[in-house]
């Protein structure tokens, strides 16, 4: 099965003290999905990953295949699980799209 | 998405060496080591890196972690110290003293860096005294096939009252290039990839258009920004002589949680009165804070470069 790795060109970091700020809000009942918890500097430019996505983003290691990927996720995130896999499956082609993860 | 409130600063420049004001090997690394831990991705060791006799080592040290880039001038006078193959993002060869001079000091200095294997970007800090001499000396890059031209932001060392100490543009000296250059920016940005902080000299080399600012969220001093003084002091940015802390003591990201820090963004966030109904305030959001706040009597808390409300 293949595994998706990102691509080693891009500088990221997860924002650890931010992602606690933004789990708490989310407790609250606030939407959060607007609130980048990993940044990326592609070409220069600032990107920002939401807490699912930097999720994904930080298991994309090329360690485990995409049903692996799913199965981790599953364990942090309470969400149909056939949503979860469509979510997962669009954002990762978007990714690859963008040349930002590949597969090995 | 928002992108305030960072975790520590994504960017930094460095200032490691001022006669009489620097510090030892260790320091310089355990500040390193600091940076890489907080994640810093680009730092630029800015000023007169090379007097410091650790810079090399801390070059390296850097490059675990972050992706380091090195100033150096043309009257270099630790040149020598300046090895090839260093593991450096960019090497910046700062003509802002120079913008004034024989071409030949710099076209020398070009040649000495491409002879150790470097590609040199050339780097000119807006002064008074250089902001006229813009487009000659982008010509000056085509013509020694240098790619890439840097414009920072202006650097306050200390305190200052008067921004005509600082040779700092103003807004007539923006007027004057605006006529220099006229409606033609592209023809100055031909063939060269400038950077360009200041919005009052980037929209006129690139008029009628957003190339490379739409992201622009409006001053970034204290949340992406930082800048590090050459005894190891923190501030928002090398534009805001604000100390935050110290980095021989604390770590990064404390520094960057610290109430000092916040208030600057607080600061920021509070748009300056004087830019009220300003048709362009959502273009430039204030512009230079760090500039504004220090110089406030001068400005009225607008962008130093700004002639006024439109």
């Amino acid at each position: 099965m293949k595994r998706p790795l990102r691509n080693p060109q891009i500088v990221w970091r997860h924002e650890k003290r931010r992602e606690e700020e933004i789990l708490k809000a989310q407790e609250r009942g606030e939407a959060v999905e607007d609130r980048g918890t990993v940044i990326l500097i592609i070409s220069g430019m600032m990107h920002q990953l939401n807490l699912v996505g930097g999720h994904i983003w930080s298991l994309c290691d090329g360690s485990r295949d995409v049903d692996g990927l799913i199965e981790a996720l599953a364990e942090d995130f309470e969400v149909e699980r056939e949503e979860l896999v469509e979510d997962v499956r669009d954002f990762l082609a978007d990714l690859e799209q963008r040349g930002w993860l590949s597969y090995v | 998405m928002s992108l305030d409130l960072l975790d520590a600063p994504l960017r930094l420049t460095w200032d490691i060496h001022r006669p009489g004001r620097f510090l030892p090997a260790s320091d310089l690394l355990l500040i390193a080591d600091r940076l890489r831990a907080a994640g810093v991705f680009f730092v630029l060791l800015d000023g007169r890196p090379l007097a410091h006799e650790t810079c090399a080592e801390l070059v390296v040290h850097l490059a675990g972690g972050c992706q380091t880039s090195l100033v150096v001038s043309p009257e270099e006078e630790y040149w020598g110290r300046l090895g090839s193959g260093w593991p450096l993002r960019e090497l910046f060869l700062d003509i802002t003293e120079f913008a004034d001079r024989p071409e030949s000091s710099i076209e020398n200095a070009v040649a000495a860096l491409r002879a150790l294997g470097y590609a040199p970007s050339l780097l000119l800090r807006p002064s008074t005294r250089n902001l006229q001499r813009l487009p000659a000396l982008a010509e000056l890059c085509r013509r020694l096939g240098v790619a890439r031209l840097k414009l920072p932001n202006a650097w306050i060392a200390k305190k200052e009252h008067d921004p005509a100490r600082l040779d700092l543009p103003g807004p007539e000296d923006v007027e004057a290039l605006r006529r220099l250059v006229g409606e033609d920016g592209m023809a100055v940005r031909r063939d060269l990839d400038i950077e360009v902080h200041d919005l009052f000299i980037w929209e006129i080399l690139f008029s009628g258009g957003n190339q490379g600012r739409s992201e622009y969220g409006g001053c970034q001093a204290a949340n992406s920004l930082g800048h590090v003084d050459s005894l190891g002091n923190l501030f928002p940015c090398s534009s805001w002589p604000l100390v935050l802390g110290s980095l021989l003591t604390t770590a990064l990201e404390d520094l960057w949680q610290s109430p000092l820090r916040h208030g600057v963004r607080a600061a920021i966030s509070r748009l300056p009165a004087a830019c009220g109904d300003c048709r362009d305030l959502p273009l430039c959001l204030g512009g230079c804070r760090g500039l504004a706040e220090t110089f406030k009597m001068k400005s009225e808390g607008r962008d130093l470069m700004c002639r006024g409300r439109r």
